[in-house]
């Protein structure tokens, strides 16, 4: 019984399950008003689909507008009530029936019924009797195509919807175009009130998106478009421009609250870490409201413009003289091929000089611009608009073929020449045929390569590292003595230091402004030398302009020097002077200072004091301690010798240093490196670490801690480390022993103390035996006695006992046995012998260990035994006297 | 349930093909025979001829022979095509070959019942 019902409910759940699935298929609707013909074409395609059979059109009509997944009509032509034409019309009023394929099967075979079929919406025509394979496929291909067309169109409709939305999808705000337009009602409606327009991006969103990918950066549009709908207010209209640029139009009275700054911290806290999202605005405020709307927005582009490159400024507003400049930018590129052609570009010299000897290492080429109305362009006019227009390229070519012409004027001209630098800008790293077409310049003169160096900008290197790593690597496999040009100005020129294989660094003061009076910047400048003397790289520092800065760098062992403070850029005459006046530098750059500062330099890998570090015979390290971890800079080979191990098993524990000790371990080294960074002296700490290699057991080792240096928070220590294994290991067994010695001593009946004796006696251990002899605590005894062991013998024997020890002390006798009555708590005393061994005896100083008794009984019988003689005695006189 | 084929085949029916075009299934086919049956579609005809309703008639005859189609009776398929085709936009068709034409109709539909009986009772 119960077996049936549960059956019937599994039952239930079946059918419940099948109704469900049925009501999800994909559902044909067959309409024919004789069964007969309704069984036959459901047989055909019950096996793939749900079916639903209408017996005339008004039946099918309704079965239609209330199902949803009907995917065909198979229609037969004459009904009753309303036939198969009638079906067709009422389904091509209808948007959503409109698009079920309707297929009509009949049984007339005649063209016209055919024809008016098809051109009521019929998709096919099939008779009757149908064939059964045929009439499967037929309808199953229009359903595809049916379905296919259906997609097609959703996608073209949404497409459709998209732009002509006011929305942008991808920050869900306002579009540029729907921007325009409200920012236009929105002015027009306000005559009164006056507006701004901003325009926002991000700094080197592009570079966002290379590092974290393009979804990434999609998120962060999106965040950045969930913020502007946040923080909007009336008044307020913002907008999605393109990339990473925004627009935001606002009365001027909100722009205290406009909340862009705090807008971009809030995203740069959330977003990641590792990336310093700043934006920058461009701000123009509307003056004029009957300019288009669009170039409001590319004024605010201008004024946004000009906040590029620099770091302290991020908010930029438009004035007119933004506009006047475009229009000069305009003249100039006009300008600039007559120019060339008219010869009006000149190059300068700027002499470079060794100034430790005052000899005349080289020049650098500079370009100016000598305008036939205007007078001398400034450089800084002319050359950012030419490395934006590309005519950089003709015009560095053009100066390196007029100073090789003048070097070429020297030589013949019998003068000593020195090398010239020539420019070369990001944009000549982007030209495949650099290489050949300097190469055929220098030949045109005939001048060997090293005669002319070839400056490049470090930031050149961060726009493309790829192309500049291998554009200077074919320079310098022609001869062509490569310097980088602006160094540290990048953000990452440790880097480009690493993978540029560059001839000369050229640091320029600019970018290291207030070095020499500020510290951090001073040791920057020094670090920067050292590591490049290191690398056998020479260095020449540019903008030269006190005598103080040039004092610095020499200080530090930096001996090239371009700058005002020596020779300002000049004619070509006017070189000619130095080059006679001056003699060239032999050391060609490669002077190098070994180790500027004096310091003991620990991680420099050529210093003594590594040499030293290396070969000292115990384990050392260098520390580093950040406050929490501490990390190995280096370990010499002995450290890993005397740990027992490899220098390959510690590689990944190097760094961090914490994984190698346990919690309480881990404390004590840092108490022991804390104590020797406010002391100043070497700490000490014995440690267990954590097995390594193939120990299992962990490892002891005294630790010897002493401060080197300190940089910001980070403090670097030197470490010597010996290995105490054996040694803490007969330390424990000595201990163990100690315990074991403690347990027999404690357990045995008599006294047992230790006494030092040191100008006063002391009692240094006592056991627990003694204390009960005489009805003490244990404690309580040690307390009272142990800085006045003689408080313990009877007033009446103190002096005696006093003197038979310092008997013992004096005379080297080592073993001493006394009698003497030793205070009970209760005020009474008992008789002790004390056997006094003296174990440890230099100067004044002795140590003893003793053996008490107590020894009443033998005191009683002695007094008896001597009490019987004495009356013995007495008897034995009394006879002699009587 | 046995259904007398030789019964059918004597009365027009092409079992074979019939039984075909619903994939084989013998129980759904006698089923269609049973509704063919029940139909009566020659009444419905019967009564158009009656009073010269040539459209009705029509219908009707259009109804046959898609039924005839489907259930392969051949003869009367054909016999009701020919009828059709005379009658189709034509309101007023030539009485006698109608009536010609719609004995022969009747008499094949008549056959294909008679046979049904026969084969069924069996």
């Amino acid at each position: 019984m119960d077996q049936i019902i549960k059956s019937d409910d599994n039952d239930d759940i079946k059918i419940e399950a099948e109704r469900e699935n049925d009501s999800k298929r994909k559902t044909i609707l067959i309409a024919d008003d004789i069964e007969i013909n309704r069984l036959i074409l459901r047989n055909i395609f019950e096996d793939e689909y749900r079916i639903s059979e209408a017996e005339n059109g008004v039946v099918a009509l309704n079965i239609l507008r209330n199902t949803e997944n009907v995917v065909a009509v198979l229609l037969d032509l004459q009904m009753p009530e309303l036939d198969g034409y009638g079906v067709m019309a009422e389904m091509q009023k209808d948007e959503r029936l409109k698009a079920i394929p309707v297929v009509i099967i009949t049984a007339s075979t005649d063209e016209e019924s055919q024809v008016r079929a098809l051109s009521a919406g019929a998709y096919d025509v099939l008779f009757k009797p149908v064939n059964p394979t045929i009439a499967l496929h037929r309808v199953k291909s229009i359903i595809a195509r049916a379905e296919a067309i259906f997609v097609r169109e959703q996608n073209l409709l949404l497409t459709k919807q998209l732009r002509e939305s006011e929305i942008d999808e991808k920050t869900g705000i306002y579009t540029f175009n729907a921007f325009c337009e409200k920012t236009k009602k929105m002015l027009l409606a306000n005559p009164d009130k006056e507006y701004l327009i901003l325009r926002f991006d991000i700094d080197n969103f592009k570079m966002y998106n290379d590092i974290f990918g393009m979804e990434a950066g999609d998120i962060l549009l999106r965040e950045i478009g969930n913020l502007c709908k946040a923080t909007s207010l009336p008044g307020m209209l913002y907008a999605h421009y393109g990339a990473d640029h925004f627009l935001l139009c606002l009365e001027s009275e909100l722009m205290k609250r406009f909340p862009q700054g705090e807008l971009l911290k809030k995203l740069a806290s959330e977003q990641h870490r590792d990336f310093d999202i700043v934006g920058r605005v461009g701000v123009y405020v509307v003056e004029d409201k009957s300019i288009p709307i669009s170039l409001m927005c590319d004024r605010a582009l201008l004024a946004l413009r000009t906040t590029k490159g620099d770091y302290s400024q991020r908010i930029g507003y438009y004035n007119d003289d933004m506009r006047l400049a475009l229009l000069d930018e305009q003249t100039i590129t006009g300008e600039m091929i007559p120019a060339l052609e008219g010869k009006q570009f000149l190059v300068y010299l700027q002499p470079q000089y060794n100034q430790d000897t005052m000899t005349l290492y080289g020049a650098e080429a500079l370009v100016r611009w000598k305008h036939p109305i205007k007078g001398m362009i400034s450089p800084g006019k002319f050359i950012p608009l030419f490395e934006r227009n590309g005519f950089i390229s003709t015009l560095d070519m053009y100066i390196l073929d007029q100073v090789c012409r003048l070097q070429r004027g020297w030589i013949d001209s019998g003068l000593s020449v020195v090398p010239v630098s020539v420019n070369l800008s990001r944009r000549d790293i982007y030209n495949p045929s650099l290489c050949e077409d300097v190469t055929t310049i220098l030949e045109k003169y005939d001048l060997s390569p090293e005669l002319i160096h070839l400056e490049i900008t470090e930031s050149a290197y961060m726009e493309n590292p790829r192309l500049m790593i291998d554009t200077v690597k074919t320079l310098r496999s022609k001869g062509f003595h490569v310097e980088i040009d602006d160094f540290g100005s990048g953000f990452s020129s440790l880097n480009t230091l690493k993978e540029l294989p560059v001839d000369t660094l050229k640091l320029d003061m600019k970018f290291m402004a207030d070095t020499v009076d500020n510290r951090r910047g001073g040791s920057i400048l020094s670090s920067i030398v050292r590591m490049a003397h290191l690398m056998k790289l020479p260095v020449i520092a540019e903008g030269v302009e006190k005598k103080e800065q040039a004092d610095f760098l020499k200080s530090i062992g930096c001996y090239y020097i371009q700058g005002y403070y020596f020779d300002r850029p000049m004619p070509v005459i006017e070189f000619e002077e130095r080059l006679r006046s001056f003699k060239p530098d032999t050391m060609r750059g490669r002077r190098f200072t070994e180790d500027v500062e004096g310091a003991t330099d620990f991680l420099s890998p050529s210093s003594q004091a590594t040499l030293l570090f290396n070969s000292f015979v115990g384990g050392a390290g260098i520390l580093e301690y950040n406050g929490e971890n501490v990390e190995g800079l280096r370990f010499n080979d002995n450290f890993f010798i005397s740990l027992g191990i490899s220098r390959g098993e510690y590689d990944d524990k190097q760094l961090n240093l914490r994984q190698r000790f346990d919690d309480s371990n881990w404390q004590i080294l840092l108490e022991a490196i804390n104590k020797a960074i406010e002391t100043r002296r070497e700490s000490v700490c014995e440690i267990q670490s954590k097995p390594l290699g193939k120990r299992v057991e962990p490892i002891w080792t005294r630790v010897r801690l002493r401060f080197l240096a300190q940089s910001g928070t980070r403090k670097i220590l030197y470490m010597a480390v010996d290995n105490i294994d054996s040694q803490m290991q007969l330390m424990l067994r000595v201990e163990k022993l100690s315990k074991q010695l403690e347990d027999i001593m404690k357990s045995v009946p008599g006294g047992i103390l230790n006494y030092e004796y040191s100008d006063t006696l002391r009692l240094t251990y006592a056991n627990e035996a003694i204390a009960e002899m005489f009805g003490y605590r244990y404690k309580e005894y040690i307390k009272l006695f142990s800085e006045a062991p003689f408080d313990t013998v009877y007033a009446e024997d103190q002096s005696e006992t006093r003197s038979a020890l310092r008997n013992a002390v004096y005379s080297r006798k080592n073993f001493v046995d006394m009698k003497f009555r030793h205070v009970c708590k209760d005020g009474s005393y008992h008789w002790v012998r004390l056997c006094v061994r003296i174990n440890y005896r230099q100067d004044r100083t002795c140590n003893g260990t003793c053996i008490l008794m107590i020894i009443d009984e033998d005191v009683i019988r002695q007094e008896r035994v001597d009490a019987l003689v004495k009356q013995l005695k007495q008897n034995n006189e009394t006879p002699q006297l009587l | 349930m046995n259904i007398n084929t030789d019964e059918l085949k004597k009365a027009g029916f092409d079992y074979e093909k019939g039984l075909n075009r619903i994939g084989g299934d013998t129980a759904l086919y006698e089923l269609l025979l049973k509704l063919f049956l029940e139909q009566k579609l020659i009444e419905s005809a019967d009564k158009a001829l009656e009073i010269k309703n040539y459209s009705e008639l029509f219908t009707s005859l259009h109804t046959i022979k898609g039924t005839a189609g489907n259930l392969d009776i051949t003869e009367l398929y054909r016999a009701a095509c020919e009828l059709t085709e005379l009658l189709r936009n034509n309101s007023s068709p030539d009485d006698e070959k109608t009536a010609l034409l719609y004995n022969r109709v009747r008499e094949l539909y008549i056959r294909a019942e008679n046979g049904i009986i026969a084969s069924l009772q069996q």
